[in-house]
């Protein structure tokens, strides 16, 4: 069952085949767009003076919202030890960082010369300039690339127990290589399990306030700013808000579809739909308030441009746009209070979709129909988008749905491991004979279990043997085996915090230095060492330093990456990613005698017993 | 189940990965290398111009003062390049059939320029004013070097906006007194870091380094 | 001069940033072969000149960078401009470097050389002299040129039986005949506008419109009588009044009369009341008050102005009669028609026209085309090859203004020499050069020609002050003095003192009955009469109160447009007996209800409609009967400004804030402007649009919002629409202390400079636009596409060396002309003093004619700047964001009564 997230049935594989063309088509149609734009300029899109972002920012914007649903899903839910989550939250990862993907693309097009975008890193250069840290733009800079660095190491890390059972299904000589090295030579010891364990745990623990920052710098590029309609207080909880709407819109816009095409129904049961539903209808709740919030300082505030700002966008020239976007994110979600559409995945895909588009158009709205009339009635223009920014828009959704393509076939997209761990075996299976590699030195002996209670019960009894040097490796974590085993328990959080002092200080100093001391610039009347301007850099590198802290400590303590390991040679090994538990006494071991501990191991229940040999 | 790697697997898997990281920062450093790098600033190195013209000669052999050929120094934006007929002046007379220079007397005979090569050349959004500077007593060798001391005269450093910005942040450590600005050998008597403070107190420097001053 | 081309193209070197390995390449220095008297390439030299006006001069310095002109700056010692000029004096530059002029002699298109047109030209002459010139006909436009007159007279002492008409689609032609049937001779009407209280408008846009307009602004500006205006369609003039009535030309005619009757000159004329209270106010400046009758009214009207005049005893105070201007004062519609009833009747074997595209601005009822075709032997000189050119068999270019010598007399009647700044471009002969060959001098230069000229004008001058010695020398001296002022002293025209017959009124028949639609014929605002269509800087620029560029429209009132069941881009069809022409429809506030206003010129570059299609004789100027037919087609104007209301936004002042602190030493800039001054008549946009390098774009790119001037004007049009208050405001970068664009720009390319500078780094923008959309004040522009021209090697000599031309993709903005203020604090500096309050003047600034704009240092107390902060009450523009700008604006103080 596990293994149906990986095998597509015939009939899937042509609704596949049929999708990535439609998808490779519309990724032909963003080179071509972006090749004009290179070539031509940003003349081609619809923007002008006074609306200086259009669909460019609108997207990146959507889509950084879409990339929250994923971690929020793995790390909040983890954290809340929502069960559910299991089903989804692979997927959800996924999502994230493809959706990163697009909206990356997006700050780096729109640039007047994109060629120079490198002029936003700081580094030592021959102008002896430096970036502007006081920009929300440079925030938006680090917060990217920060929360794409820890999505994909959280996603990686996930994946790995699920790559090892790619490596031991694989039959293909290249691709055996191909997941071996993926897998890092995962081999489901305790020891394994216990640092993967806490490593994911501590993960969540940074990105979850990760999450809430990234969306609150996306939302300082508007809040910052004099604009009315962009100038609010209220922007960075209520971007939020609408970030997990959007991106849980999406995942279910995923999910739907791929569990109907795979059959998932298993995996990806109504109660997971129905969670999603309600945290749907939670958030939406919440964007609403920000509406209502958003609507009422306009009108409280007194500022005539406010108030303009807010009558413009229901009665000016793009009401439409206003009223549609009430419509699918205020009354749509009304259904959800429903079972009778929480439980239906079709009737939940539609709401899903309504969402999806409405918080698009909230960001046109607040990004254009803000900008097209401002405070100079004078300057006052209109936004038409063109062509191309109509095919750059599809072109990025067409390279979301090309990669989500090729990931859900060639990778396990449900995390197989922890699915499986909640299985029981299927009954021994026959084990080939011990056809044993040529004789070298004895490592000691392995012992193979159908199930995770006798090979408890064979750590036990080893254990109360009085031997020390033990090992046992399973296709999920067992409850109570590192305890068994008598292990120290791992710890990544020291790693971690030094980590992400040295993130936040250097992080903090860069900046001191170079706008306060190197090259001091007058900017705004804001003082050279305007700190509070740093503050969102130096979190975002506390948080990249804590999270590339923790995969030193977490190489050392599971030894990995180690492709070769002797208890591969064990037969029957490649069982271990999925149904067969195995415990390995060393033959280092004092107590260690080749019969005794043989017996011993008989005597708990092995169904063979083999000797493993430094290869 | 067989070992899909053989051991030395293990240590090459690990190499690679530890190994990422520098090699990732080398080629960052090689980038940033090449934008500094001599071929790129063209610093040091000495076009062929149309005329073999030796500073060395000129200005160190006959002790010509920079300004008899660059006349418009002191006035100008430009240091101002001798015109044909200055050359003539002397060369009517000295080596009057000198083969060398012959592409000189036939531009002056057709009345056409000499195309020269620019040595000290700035990006076109950058506006230098060789005048202020001279006034300022800021001297011709800071910037050009030991022309005395070339016969085919180069860009000794590389003009990168750090290094205009290296003298505009301390021009104490590289004014002269006015009247030595011409002067090819000067060193300050006495500890030079009070004489700079000395001259900079007396010609009221500032310390220019608002973007305009040089880009408009 | 190659190394000052070479410095204004900086994508090369912005790529050398973007790949860290590619570099600059080799550039070449060129000195000079023997170097001239003139010192550094950078070294501008200023040469004094006029810019003609439909026959006028206006005098300016040309600034020469390199050898190449530049800028054009006002002569501040010319009567006509004092410094200023207007915006059609910026746009010759334009022009002199537009690779759309005619650039070769040629012969029904095939090119010749001069000796050759020469050779045919005596052939044909030969012919006529026998004949005593008979068939041989000159057109020229309103000619003032002394040199160009005599040349004239003398060839027609020579074919004493050959003709010479003149012809300007904007003449004179009313003022004229009025003038003759006051007075029974040629009078020349010069309003003295700084001696006057109190000013009545008939219709007469004297702020901004035609040769004296710049003269006019500035001595009202400084007077600031009160001003009733009653026009048809709303004009700089008329947003600038205190009391403004919108009438159709013929309720301006009726109302013309009314007026006079309440002056007491009409007995039998009917009463009206807006009337009766201007005689009032009239009457209170006996003396000190003018009635200025519009250039297009008709002869009755400027009749009763006289009239009015003469009875406030005006006349010799306010209103100065003096000789006239032009070498020959005509009726040119007349003029025009003798020429084309000679054609019709095939006398004209030869026809000589001088300037001018007679073939598609002379009136739809007099068929040039047509008739131009039975004419043998067709000439024609222009700058363009224009539709007269195409029936010409020979066409000659002519020399631009800044490319030959001539002389030209201002409306003052001030002669200017206008002398060359380069060598002509391209194969070009002035009209002395083609008419020294009509009189077998093919070779003689222009300068010769004038030389010889004004040699004997001065031998006149030098034998009545009584000397016989030294003349030579002495004509040295005033030719070199004359050519140094830029005008030759003592050749205003002379006052006369002449009365206008009495009872003037009483000639005048009853006024015509207002017709349900009329319309009404206007010079266009920003290309005349159409001969300065195609010029991109003038193109571009936002037309007066409309807002328009690139294209004309049927300008109508709210109200008619609604009557008429039309929104602004129906487009419409136009018919005045029996011709049609369709036009797109534009509802402009405070015009006139039940009348069309169009403006000619356009339709020529494919871009506008021709208002000339409909235009006869009888309706010249204006017209009733129109019909008005909506075609259901829609047209998109290309308007840079689409709202005229200020929405009720207290947008100068508003809660106050502490004003621009500047800090303590050093320079510290500011700026302050008086809207009450503007009339908004464009001259500072182009002015910057020079200085800049500022690209236009293109009507397409206007439409979708992309113009790029730095300054703009706004034009608000505030109140009920019968009682309409016009505001400009003119908007450019205000330099914010707090400044909202700066802290949100990622590479730190738009900072804060010691001096309070808001500086924008080209160089160093990567084009985010975050800037832009930031600015409260909307005055940053971006460049989508490359929009800067960097191949045409003649376009690249108009770009200014001392500014950087910019690249795609980067934001620019007013940088209160950095280069000026680097410029002397160079100079400053190195004569070791401080910059001298005047001695930056920003390029807006300069041009001004009304002095709306004052530049200077804030830390110089005894500035301009400074004193006018002091004594006058100032507001910043959306003063409540506290961006504290350094330009601030005066507010206005209204005048009571």
């Amino acid at each position: 069952m596990a293994e149906q997230a990986l095998a597509f049935a015939p009939a899937a594989r042509r609704y596949w085949w049929a999708a990535f063309a439609g998808a490779s088509l519309l990724v032909v149609l963003l080179a071509a767009s972006v090749a004009a734009l290179l070539t031509r300029g940003l003349g081609i899109w619809g923007i002008n003076a006074p609306v200086g972002w259009g669909f460019d920012i609108v997207n990146f914007v959507w889509w950084i919202g879409i990339a929250h649903a994923g971690t929020l899903i793995s790390a909040i839910l983890l954290l809340l030890r929502q069960s559910w989550r299991s089903g989804i939250h692979r997927l959800a990862e996924t999502m994230t960082i493809v959706a990163i993907s697009c909206a990356a693309l997006f700050p780096l097009l729109h640039l007047g010369r994109p060629w120079l975008f490198y002029w936003l890193l700081p580094y030592p250069n021959t102008m002896g300039t430096w970036p502007q840290f006081r920009s929300p733009l440079v925030w938006d800079f680090f917060a990217i690339l920060t929360y794409g660095l820890v999505s994909l190491i959280f996603w990686y890390l996930g994946l790995l127990p699920d790559l090892a059972v790619l490596r031991d299904k694989a039959r293909l000589r290249r691709s055996r290589i191909a997941w071996c090295l993926l897998a890092l030579g995962w081999r489901g010891s305790a020891r394994q399990w216990e640092a993967h364990k806490s490593a994911c745990w501590l993960l969540a623990a940074v990105a979850t306030p990760l999450v809430v920052s990234v969306h609150s710098v996306v939302s300082f590029d508007f809040a910052v700013s004099v604009v009315p309609g962009w100038h609010s207080t209220i922007f960075p909880p209520y971007f939020v808000a609408g970030a997990i709407f959007s991106g849980l819109a999406m995942l279910l816009l995923i999910t739907v579809p791929l569990r109907a095409l795979l059959g998932l129904e298993a995996c990806i049961t109504e109660s997971h739909l129905d969670a999603m539903a309600k945290v749907l209808l939670a958030s939406g709740l919440v964007v609403t308030y920000g509406y209502l919030a958003e609507a009422f300082f306009a009108w409280y505030g007194g500022s005539p441009y406010e108030q303009f700002t807010l009558a413009n966008r229901l009665l000016g020239p793009y009401a439409p746009v206003g009223w549609l976007l009430v419509a699918a994110n205020v009354l749509a979600i009304q259904a959800l209070w429903f079972v009778a559409v929480r439980r239906r995945p079709w009737r939940l895909f539609v709401v899903a979709l309504a969402v999806s588009g409405g918080m698009w158009l909230e960001r046109f709205l607040i990004i254009v129909v803000s900008l097209h009339r401002d405070y100079l009635p004078a300057a006052w223009g209109i936004y038409r988008p063109t062509f191309w920014d109509w095919t750059t828009m599809l072109g990025a959704a067409g390279w979301f749905a090309w990669l989500m393509l090729l990931l859900a076939r060639f990778f396990p997209l449900m995390p197989t491991a922890e699915l499986g761990a909640e299985l029981h075996p299927a009954a021994g299976a026959a084990v080939d004979p011990d056809s044993g590699p040529p004789r070298a030195r004895l490592i000691g002996l392995a012992a193979v279990f159908p199930a995770p209670e006798q090979l408890m019960e064979a750590v036990r009894r080893a254990h109360a043997a009085g031997y020390q040097r033990l090992d046992a490796f399973s296709p999920a974590p067992v409850d109570g085996m590192r305890e068994a085993l008598g292990q120290q328990p791992v710890r990544l959080s020291p790693a971690m915090f030094v980590g992400g002092l040295l993130g936040a200080l250097g992080g903090f100093l860069l900046q001191f230095w170079t706008s306060a001391v190197e090259m001091p610039l007058a900017a705004g009347g804001q003082p050279a060492a305007s700190w509070q301007a740093f503050v969102p850099i130096t979190f975002e590198c506390a948080v990249l330093g804590a999270a590339l802290g923790a995969l030193p400590a977490l190489a050392a303590a599971t030894g990995l990456p180690q492709p070769h390991h002797p208890v591969f040679d064990i037969p029957g090994f490649e069982r271990v990613s999925r149904d067969r538990f195995f415990l390995l006494i060393e033959a280092g071991d004092e107590r260690f005698d080749p019969v005794g501990t043989r017996d011993l191991l008989h005597g708990s229940g092995a169904h063979e017993v083999h000797e493993v040999y430094e290869a | 189940m067989a070992q899909i790697l053989p051991p030395s697997a293990n240590l090459a898997v690990r190499l690679a990965l530890v190994g990422i990281l520098p090699a990732a920062a080398g080629l960052l450093w090689l980038l940033g290398a090449m934008a500094g790098s001599s071929w790129v600033t063209r610093a040091g190195s000495a076009p062929a111009q149309p005329v073999p013209f030796s500073h060395k000669l000129h200005v160190g052999g006959l002790g010509l003062d920079c300004r008899h050929c660059h006349t418009l120094v002191e006035t100008g934006a430009g240091a101002g390049m001798p015109s044909t007929k200055t050359c003539m002046h002397c060369h009517a007379q000295i080596f009057s059939d000198a083969a060398l220079l012959e592409p000189v007397r036939a531009a002056m005979a057709e009345d056409r320029s000499i195309e020269w090569l620019r040595v000290a050349d700035l990006p076109d959004f950058v506006y230098f004013d060789h005048s202020i500077h001279v006034r300022k007593g800021f001297a011709c060798v800071t910037c050009h070097g030991r022309v005395d001391q070339m016969p085919v005269v180069e860009q000794p450093v590389a003009l990168t906006m750090r290094w205009c910005l290296d003298c505009h942040r301390n021009p104490e450590r590289y004014v002269r007194p006015p009247e030595q600005v011409f002067s090819m050998s000067w060193e300050p008597e006495g500890d030079p870091a009070a004489v700079g403070a000395r001259l900079a107190r007396e010609l009221g420097l500032r310390r220019p380094t608002d973007c305009s001053f040089c880009h408009r | 001069m190659k190394r000052l081309l070479e410095r204004r193209e900086f994508i090369l070197s912005a790529l050398a940033g973007a790949a860290a390995c590619t570099r600059q390449p080799r550039e070449p220095i060129v000195p000079w072969g023997a170097a001239p008297a003139a010192g550094a390439p950078e070294e501008p030299l200023y040469f004094a000149t006029a810019t003609p006006l439909g026959g006028f001069g206006l005098g300016v310095l040309v600034k020469s960078l390199a050898g190449r002109p530049v800028k054009v700056e006002g002569n501040p010692e010319h009567p006509a401009s004092l410094g200023a000029t207007d915006a059609f004096a910026q746009s010759w530059l334009w022009s002199l470097y537009d690779p759309a002029r005619a650039q070769t002699l040629t012969q029904r298109g095939r090119p010749h050389a001069w000796a050759a047109f020469t050779e045919w030209l005596r052939g044909a002459l030969k012919e006529r002299r026998a004949r005593y010139g008979e068939g041989l006909h000159i057109l020229t436009q309103t000619v003032t040129s002394p040199t160009l007159a005599w040349q004239i007279s003398e060839l027609l002492d020579a074919f004493p039986a050959a003709r010479w008409h003149q012809y300007e689609p904007l003449s004179q032609d009313p003022a004229r005949e009025a003038a003759r049937g006051a007075f029974g001779r040629d009078v020349q009407l010069i309003y003295r506008f700084d001696r006057a209280e109190c000013v009545v408008s008939l219709d007469a846009d004297f702020l901004a419109q035609g040769p004296a307009a710049v003269r006019y602004a500035r001595d009202f500006m400084r007077r600031r009588p009160k001003l009733m205006v009653i026009e048809t369609m709303p004009s700089p003039t008329g947003s600038k009044a205190d009391e403004r009535r919108a009438a159709s030309p013929r309720e301006i005619e009726a109302f013309s009369f009314a007026l006079a009757g309440h002056l007491g000159l009409l007995p039998d004329a009917e009463p009206e009341e807006g009337a009766a209270k201007w005689a009032r106010e009239l009457l209170r400046h006996r003396g000190a008050s003018v009635v200025v009758a519009g250039d297009q009214q008709p002869p009755s009207v400027h009749l009763l102005a006289l009239a009015s005049n003469q009875k406030l005893g005006n006349l010799g105070r306010t209103v100065q009669l003096t000789e006239p201007v032009e070498a020959l004062p005509a009726i040119e519609l007349a003029s025009l028609g003798e020429l084309v009833r000679a054609m019709e009747t095939g006398r004209v074997e030869m026809l000589v026209m001088l300037g001018g595209d007679p073939v598609r601005d002379a009136p739809a009822d007099f068929d040039f085309a047509a008739h131009l075709k039975r004419v043998k032997h067709r000439v024609h000189v222009s700058h363009y090859f224009n539709h007269t050119s195409r029936l010409a068999d020979w066409h000659i270019p002519e020399a631009h203004p800044f490319e030959s010598w001539s002389d030209i007399r201002s409306f003052d009647g001030t002669v200017t020499i206008m002398q060359p700044l380069i060598a002509p471009l391209w194969e070009a002969k002035s009209f002395h050069e083609l008419l020294a060959a009509m009189r077998d001098r093919p070779d003689a230069s222009g300068y010769e020609l004038l030389r010889e000229y004004w040699r004997g004008r001065a031998y006149e001058l030098f034998l009545r002050a009584g000397r016989s010695l030294a003349f030579e020398e002495e004509f040295e001296a005033f030719w070199r003095r004359s050519l140094h002022d830029g005008f030759v002293a003592g050749t205003a025209a002379e006052p006369l003192a002449v009365e206008p017959r009495p009872n003037l009124a009483a000639l005048l028949k009853p006024p015509r009955r207002a017709a349900p639609l009329e319309i009404r014929f206007k010079p266009d605002a920003t290309i005349w009469d159409g001969s300065f269509a195609g010029n991109a800087w003038l193109e571009e620029l936002p037309k007066p109160i409309t807002k328009l560029t690139w294209e004309n429209a049927a300008c109508l009132s709210g109200a008619t447009a609604a009557r008429l069941g039309l929104a602004s881009g129906d487009v419409v069809q136009l018919r005045l007996d029996g011709r049609t022409v369709d036009a797109p429809v534009l509802i402009v506030p405070g015009h006139a209800d039940g009348a069309v206003t169009l403006t000619l010129g356009y339709g020529r570059q494919g871009t506008g409609f021709d208002a000339g299609r409909i235009r006869s004789a009888a309706g010249f100027f204006s017209a009733g009967g129109l019909d008005l037919r909506k075609l259901g087609r829609r047209h998109a104007l290309a308007t840079t400004q689409e709202h005229h209301r200020m929405e009720g936004r207290p947008l100068l002042g508003g809660a106050k804030s502490a004003g621009a602190r500047p800090p303590a030493d050093g320079y510290a800039w500011g700026m302050v402007i008086d809207p009450a001054a503007c009339t908004g008549c464009n001259a500072c946009v182009i002015a910057c649009v020079a200085e800049n390098n500022i690209p236009p774009v293109g009507r397409a790119e206007v439409l979708r919002g992309r113009e790029m001037h730095w300054l703009r004007i706004d034009t608000y049009a505030e109140g009920p629409e019968e009682a309409l208050e016009f505001v400009h405001l003119p908007v450019m970068c205000l330099h914010c202390e707090n400044a909202p664009c700066e802290p949100v720009c990622p590479t730190g390319a738009t900072v804060h400079s010691a001096e309070g500078l808001n500086e924008m780094i080209y160089n160093r923008c990567v084009g985010s636009r975050y800037c832009a959309n930031n600015c409260p004040y909307k005055v940053r522009r971006f460049n989508f596409y490359q929009y800067a021209d960097h191949s045409t090697v003649v376009r690249r000599m108009l770009y200014n060396p001392e500014v950087t031309v910019r690249t795609r993709g980067v934001i620019e903005k007013c940088t209160w002309c950095i280069q000026r203020i680097s410029a002397a604090r160079i100079a400053a500096a190195r004569s070791g003093r401080r910059i001298r309050d005047g001695e930056i003047i920003t390029a807006c600034q300069g041009v001004c004619p009304s002095e709306a704009i004052v530049f200077g240092d804030l830390n110089d107390p005894d500035s301009r700047v400074s004193r006018l902060l002091a004594a006058r009450q100032t507001a910043a523009l959306l003063e409540h964001l506290g961006t504290r700008p350094r330009t601030r604006y005066l507010v206005r103080e209204r005048r009571d009564g």
